[in-house]
Parts: structure tokens; sequence; C-alpha cells
């Protein structure tokens, strides 16, 4: 009977605290949601846009174009549409061309050279085309040439930065990085907050001399303070256990920091003062990091970056295709099996996607 | 029935074929028959893998391709090598024409040899056009190509470039056993 009465005071209390009741509901629906329009999305490649460029316009380069419009949204496009989706449109991940002369070329065994022009920004895309391209080119040295010559080769060059490519851990270490500093921010400031009136500090400061502004200003410059110099030990962190490139001017990179922390330390204390109480500070602070990354996913999904660099120029070591076989059964069966591979690993990385996606509003 | 006619044409026609000109236009339209029909690629492939088998002297080439390296083969290797090199030559080449969807094909000319001929021929497509040569030794009543130069380049003289390269560095053993292994091949059987 004692435990059925404070079970019944229980359920009362809990009761009253309507925000935290819906909170219960809210949070777990906005999670499960987030996570499976994300996932539900990445699980095929034959969305992916991929610019050929056709300047041969003989038959090799037509049954290179049939076979990765198998895999891809392979579209004949010139030169200058190519290089205008891949690098301003942000329509394809790369455009490939292929020089006059290839199908002589190549009926002469004669080896030629096809460019990829890049964007490695869209970097998972990118890994889809060129597992494509791989098998395809495995499938025809093992029929076509015993011994491995490879009549195609292909350079890759990026066309909106310096680099061929950047390694996960180059995007996860800032954005989980960043991640744990909002959700810190969040927490702690929410917590201050309902902390000082929960131990009626904050009616005490109300009667001192000092302005509520001040008071404020104050609790929140102390969380910029620590907020910045968490982000900069992870990030250096990653730098020197992983080897994070960081720029070359630790004064930028400072600024950004700080400029970041100050954005997530403003938003944390709108958050904080959304809540109520100090159970809610957790479910809220999460949905509302949860709503604000997908915002951002949605923001940086149509606003990518400009191109930096054209100049740079590297060899990759993935080479070309499914020219000798454009039909066979069974390369398009190994093909979809690779593909389903790379959309396999689409799908894990996927299911990051909403601590990710948490980050990546503040991501300058 | 409809078949028959067409085994009659490949059976008796060969040797009605007085000239190279005429067997070399006889055998590549039969192909060109074969590449723009509606079959599936891989009943092309055999189609086409059994019509060029009576063509090319696959032997004659896969000893041109050795070249000096021929004679340090043992009897045994050279067995072995015979018909994988075939499997190439014919794979390689098939795989090629099935490249054009439907090729179309000019016979330049043919010039006699002593022995021999050399007959000139391009595949014409609405953009280019590949000029191909093929070098053809008597056979009885048949002709056979012992080699065949696309846009002057000899694929026997390529092949035989890389197997220079190959064996500069491996065994002939190590050679068929890396001939086998790309055609998937561990018995040494040919697909034909």
């Amino acid at each position: 009977v004692t435990t059925c009465a404070v079970m019944l005071k229980d359920l009362r209390l809990i009761s009253r605290d309507h925000a935290g009741l819906i909170a219960l509901l809210v949070v777990p629906i906005v999670v499960i949601t987030v996570v499976a329009s994300a996932t539900h999305s990445a699980n095929t490649t034959r969305s992916i846009v991929l610019p050929v460029v056709n300047e041969d316009q003989g038959p090799v380069a037509t049954a290179l174009i049939s076979a990765l419009r198998d895999h891809l949204d392979g579209r004949a496009v010139s030169r200058t549409t190519a290089h205008h989706m891949v690098a301003e449109l942000n329509d394809a991940p790369a455009a490939l061309l292929l020089p006059p002369e290839l199908s002589k070329h190549y009926l002469a065994q004669k080896p030629s050279t096809v460019e990829l022009l890049t964007d490695p920004a869209q970097w998972q895309e990118l890994e889809a085309i060129k597992v494509v391209m791989l098998l395809a080119d495995q499938e025809t040295a093992s029929l076509g040439d015993p011994l491995s010559r490879e009549l195609l080769e292909v350079h890759e060059r990026s066309i909106t930065g310096d680099h061929l490519s950047f390694s996960s851990l180059e995007q996860n270490i800032p954005g989980f990085s960043l991640m744990f500093v909002l959700l810190t921010l969040i927490f702690t400031v929410a917590l201050a907050l309902r902390e000082e009136e929960v131990w009626h500090t904050s009616a005490r400061l109300s009667t001192s001399p000092l302005t509520s502004v001040s008071i404020l200003g104050g609790k929140l410059l102390a969380r910029l303070i620590v907020g910045t110099a968490q982000l900069l030990l992870l990030l250096l962190f990653g730098h020197l256990v992983y080897g994070l490139r960081l720029g070359h001017s630790p004064v930028a990179l400072i600024v950004v920091a700080t400029a970041v922390v100050a954005a997530m330390t403003c938003f944390a204390a709108v958050v904080g003062s959304l809540v109520r109480t100090q159970e809610q500070a957790i479910p809220v602070g999460l949905a509302v990091s949860f709503h604000a990354g997908f915002a951002g996913w949605i923001i940086l999904a149509t606003l990518q970056p400009a191109p930096i660099d054209a100049n740079d120029r590297s060899r990759a070591d993935d080479h070309l295709v499914d020219v000798r076989h454009p039909g066979r059964d069974t390369p398009g069966a190994e093909l979809h099996r690779g593909v389903n591979r790379t959309a396999r690993a689409r799908w894990i990385w996927s299911g990051l996607f909403p601590y990710r996606s948490a980050a990546v509003p503040l991501q300058l | 029935l409809s078949i028959i006619p067409l085994i009659w044409f490949l059976l008796v026609a060969p040797a009605k074929a007085a000239t190279p000109l005429d067997y070399t236009r006889m055998i590549l339209e039969q192909a060109r028959a074969i590449v723009a029909g509606s079959q599936t690629h891989n009943e092309k492939v055999a189609a086409l893998s059994v019509l060029f088998s009576k063509y090319l002297d696959t032997d004659a080439m896969a000893r041109e391709a050795l070249g000096g390296h021929w004679s340090s083969f043992t009897p045994a290797q050279q067995k072995q090598f015979l018909p994988l090199f075939r499997e190439l030559i014919e794979r390689a080449y098939v795989q090629d024409l099935l490249l054009f969807q439907s090729p179309d094909f000019v016979y330049m000319g043919q010039q006699l040899l002593e022995g021999g001929a050399v007959v000139d021929t391009q595949i014409i497509t609405p953009r280019d056009k590949f000029d191909i040569r093929y070098t053809l030794i008597s056979a009885g009543d048949k002709w056979m190509v012992s080699a065949i130069t696309v846009e002057g380049v000899s694929l026997v003289g390529e092949y035989g470039n890389q197997f220079n390269r190959v064996l500069s560095r491996m065994t002939p053993d190590d050679l068929i056993a890396l001939m086998r292994r790309k055609f998937g091949n561990q018995s040494g059987e040919t697909q034909t």
C-alpha cells in the first residue's frame, strides 16, 4: 500500500510536467523520422548523375556510356555544361571526359586517357562512381586483356578544391567535435539556468546590482570560453592522432572556432529559455539539435562549396570500364554486387545521420 | 528448317570462295549479320567465336606473337599455350567487333603475295572509319588470317610486346598460369 501511494504521488508529479510528457514521444518520433528518411534515400546509385563529354563519338565511347547508364544516370553533355554541372550547380559529383580518337586507340590496343572531373565534397556519390568503374575495368582486364594492360586510364582532377578526396576521418572528426560541443553547451546552459532557480540563487542574484544582461552574459561567456577550448582541443587531438588538416593559420582557426562556438552558445541560450525543468533539458536539447541538424543537412545539400581551384591534376588508381562487354550478363551481375556493397556502406553511414547532422548547421 | 540454308552456307560456301577478298567478304558479312541480329550478347559472342574459329589461324598468330620465345617453350607448354592464345584472340576480336552496333564493312581491295594475300577493309561508322587489314595465308580451298592490323597497329605485334614484357620476368609456365587465371579457367581447358 505504501509503495502504491508513493507510486501514485510520483505519477501525479510526472503528470504535471506536460512538456516532459510530450517530449517522451516527440523526441523518439523525431529521431525515428530523421533516421528513416536518411536511410531510405541512400540505397541506389541510379540517381547519381554522371555527365559524359563524348568527344570520341565512336563505338567504344558509345558502349562505355551505355554500360555506365546501366548503373548511373549518365548524360551526354558538352564540356562547358559538364563543368557547370559539377562545379557550379552541384548536380553531379563528377564528369567523365572521353577524348577524341578514343575508339581508334582502344581498338588498336593503344592506351588512352580519360579525365574524371570531380567534386570531392560529394564523396559518397563519387565513391559509388569509382566502384562502378573499377569493377568494370577489372572485368574488362580479366577477359579482354589477359595481361591486364589498361587501355583506358583515368586521370582524376578536382575542380572544386585542391584535394582529390576527403577521408571519412576528416569529416567525422570535426563533425563529432562540433556535435559534442553543441550538446554540451545546450545541456550546460539549460541546466545552469534551471539550477539557478532550483537552488534559489537566481532570486538572490536578482537582488544584486547586476543587470540580467550581465548575469546572462557572464554565464554565456564562461560557456563560450570552455566550448571554444573544448573544440580546439578536440581538433588538435584529431590533427595529432589522425592527421586532420587544420589549414595554415592558427589565428584563423581560433577565430573561426570562436565564432562557431559563439553561435552555438547563443543557440544554447535560446534552447535553455524553452526548457522549463531540469528534466526537459536533455530531451528538448536533443530534439532541437536533431531538427537543426536536419535543417542544416538540407541547406548543405543545396548549397555546396563554390569552386576554389581548378589547377590540381593528379592520377588516380581507378580505371575504366565495361566497353568490351556492355551487355554481358556476368559482369553486370558483378557490377551490381559491387554497387550493392557501396549501398551497404552508405546504409551504415546513413545510420549516423542524426548525429552527424546535429553538428552540420554550425559547420562554417 | 530455316537454319539449313545457313549451315549449308557455312559449310559449302567457303569452298566456293575463290579469292582472299571474296572469302573475307563472306566471313565478315556473316559476322555483320550476327552482330546486327536480335540474339543476346552471349549468343552473339558464341556465334562469332564459331565463325572466326574457321577464319583465324590463331596457331600461326601465337607463334608470331611469342617470336623467339616460342622455341624456349617445351612441346607441352606450346600445347597448353595455343588454345589459351586462341581464346584470347577470339575473345578480343569478337568483343571489339561487338562494340559496333551494326558494323558496315567496306572492302578496299586485295594484294596477292607469295603464299598469301593482304585484304584491306574498313568499318564505317556515321562519324568515323576504322582501317583493318587482314593478312591471309592459303589453307587448301580456303584462306586463314595470320595477322590483323587495326589502324596500322598489329594486334599480334601488340600481344607480342606484352608477352615479351611478361616473359622477361616470368617463366613460360607462369605466363600460362596467368592466362588461365585471367580466363577463370584453372584446368587449362579452353572455352569454345
